[in-house]
């Protein structure tokens, strides 16, 4: 591996390691200090104290859990039925395939996260409906993804040769062209994992996501936004908190990208 | 043949836009429970509920409310908010003027910042210049516009004290929701440009352009640009939805008076009928940008197969 990337591949860790030790840590992410509302970041505490005097450090921390945990269930949901359906598309072939590119087709008309906000809107804010609209958007990538791969697949001589034995489609599917196509979609879910930790934060901080006073780096701006002259830590510390995970897995999906040379990938 | 294509593609696209309106219909019914008793609060009277259910339709089997609603939408008829009992359409045309000057504004900045960025790394490729530019395309793509928006107010708002903090006053309140919004488009967009122009700058007709004692800048500007720019507009094209989508969150932090500060409130204030027409309202302008792209390129490029 290029030594270069070895350090979004470090700042990764650091954060996972942080999200998953982070209750067995001696945080208290919730407490309310009187006495250090805006205290700004010091040498004892390197990122200060919020308008409830709560320490900034603890609720990033409590930031990356709510984030890297979202991001790790949407994107296995969206991977799972995303491919799966993409692939049962391709290799149905007729109706099933019709049917899926136009569901498909209709969900990519909507732009961007437009439709989660109007889902998270609509089912109402909190931590599992922010899933479950973050889920319904982003499993069309995987999708449209596995189904083209599925078809370049499908006439290759190996496939057909695994049909001449005999074999069943689940398993030529399964073993014979799955693992061909998970390069592709392996990152496809690098870039959809970033896409997912911004889209989290993104409804978080439209009052969407998780609750108060559950933590979430979008949440976060949003309190900080209304104190931005006092206290621009407020704001500073999980905007930063959310560049550095979002550049460092961009980075690496960067790289991944270009190490299995998948042209059609590259913009 | 480009009559054939437009027909079809007209076609598919009425279809896309039935869909949508189909999606944005259903989205009432995924409220947790009775819609009518989120939006009226437990403690309305239950003649109150049934006026609003029978207003809204909701008390008719579901097919036709999806048939009224239909027919509604064709007739540029959204109904009524629940808030303030204006109709949905009025509201509308009230906050577009505000979304598309913003719109605008973030395409032309995005533009402006791109080009010359992405020509400069295409052209220097892997000198110093090309680092410098993809490694802030690649920032560019990795802050998103809510931590963009406070930072550009804290600096340009609150410390030099250059641009209003928010809202929609004169020229100087536009340039950071812009700015905001145009930035993200651009690091995609410098991207594309350099990406495009790396593949036109090979071909023979760059290298005939040369050969002909062309000076540089009008090889890299007329032969090589030109050509270069028709995926960069499909491209355009594609992210302007996310341009949009990402409108919605940059006009919350700006209070920009546009549509999709009137989603986020309406979502507030549960007044769903006015959400709901603030997603078709998006979504359709998206779906005819795309189109219209895909029909200029066609028409534009000659080399492109209509019957792809």
């Amino acid at each position: 591996m290029n030594k270069i990337y070895s350090i979004p591949l470090f700042v990764l860790v650091v954060w996972t390691v942080l999200a998953l030790t982070g209750p067995i840590l001696p945080l208290h992410p919730d407490q309310i200090a009187l006495d250090k509302i805006f205290v700004t970041p010091n040498w004892s505490q390197w990122f200060g104290y919020d308008d409830l005097g709560r320490s900034i450090s603890a609720r990033l921390i409590m930031g990356a859990r709510t984030s890297l945990s979202i991001a790790i269930i949407v994107v296995s949901i969206s991977f799972v039925v995303g491919t799966l359906l993409g692939m049962m598309g391709a290799w149905l072939g007729g109706f099933w395939d019709k049917s899926l590119v136009m569901v498909v087709d209709l969900f990519i008309a909507f732009p961007g996260i437009l439709l989660a906000i109007a889902l998270a809107g609509l089912l109402g804010p909190g931590l599992m409906n922010a899933v479950i609209a973050l889920s319904i958007v982003s499993w069309v990538g995987f999708a449209r993804l596995a189904r083209v791969q599925t078809l370049t697949m499908k006439n290759r001589d190996h496939v057909d040769a695994a049909h001449a034995l005999g074999t069943s489609d689940f398993t030529i599917t399964l073993r014979h062209i799955l693992p061909l196509i998970m390069a592709p979609l392996i990152i496809e879910a690098t870039f959809a994992f970033a896409g997912v930790v911004i889209a989290e934060a993104g409804l978080s901080f439209l009052g969407l996501g998780v609750q108060p006073p559950a933590a979430s780096w979008g949440s976060m701006i949003r309190d900080g936004t209304r104190y931005m002259l006092v206290a621009p830590h407020m704001v500073l510390a999980p905007g930063f908190a959310i560049l550095s995970l979002v550049l460092c897995i961009n980075l690496l999906g960067d790289y991944l990208r270009d190490k299995m040379d998948i042209r059609e990938f590259k913009a | 043949m480009f009559l054939n294509y437009l027909i079809k593609r007209l076609f598919s696209s009425l279809f896309v836009l039935l869909g949508i309106t189909t999606l944005v219909f259903l989205l009432i019914h995924l409220v947790p429970g009775d819609p009518i008793e989120v939006m009226l609060g437990e403690t309305a009277r239950p003649a109150d509920r049934e006026a609003l259910r029978h207003a809204l339709g909701l008390d008719l089997p579901i097919l036709q409310q999806w048939w009224q609603y239909l027919v509604g939408v064709a007739h540029f008829d959204l109904g009524e908010s629940l808030h303030s009992k204006q109709a949905v359409i009025q509201l509308l045309l009230d906050r577009i003027p505000a979304t598309a000057i913003l719109s605008i504004a973030s395409l032309f900045i995005a533009i402006v910042i791109a080009l010359p960025l992405g020509i400069l790394a295409a052209v220097y490729k892997d000198s110093i210049w090309d680092r410098i530019a993809m490694v802030t395309a690649m920032l560019g793509v990795s802050i998103p516009n809510f931590v963009m928006g406070p930072l550009l107010i804290l600096i340009f708002a609150l410390w030099l004290g250059w641009f209003p903090v928010s809202g929609k006053e004169g020229f100087a309140s536009l340039i950071l929701p812009a700015l905001t919004l145009g930035t993200a488009l651009a690091a995609i967009l410098s991207r594309m440009v350099r990406a495009s122009m790396l593949e036109v700058i090979q071909e023979d007709y760059i290298r005939a352009a040369r050969a002909r004692g062309l000076t540089e800048i009008r090889v890299l500007g007329l032969h090589a640009l030109r050509n270069a720019a028709l995926p960069v507009i499909t491209i355009l094209g594609m992210q302007f939805g996310a341009l949009l989508a990402g409108a919605v969150i940059t006009e919350t932090i700006f209070s920009w008076p546009g549509i999709g500060q009137l989603m986020i409130e309406s979502i507030q204030k549960r007044d769903y009928p006015v959400v709901q027409a603030c997603v078709l309202l998006i979504s359709f302008t998206y779906v005819l940008v795309n189109l219209l792209t895909d029909v200029t390129y066609m028409a534009l490029d000659p080399r492109v197969k209509l019957d792809a």
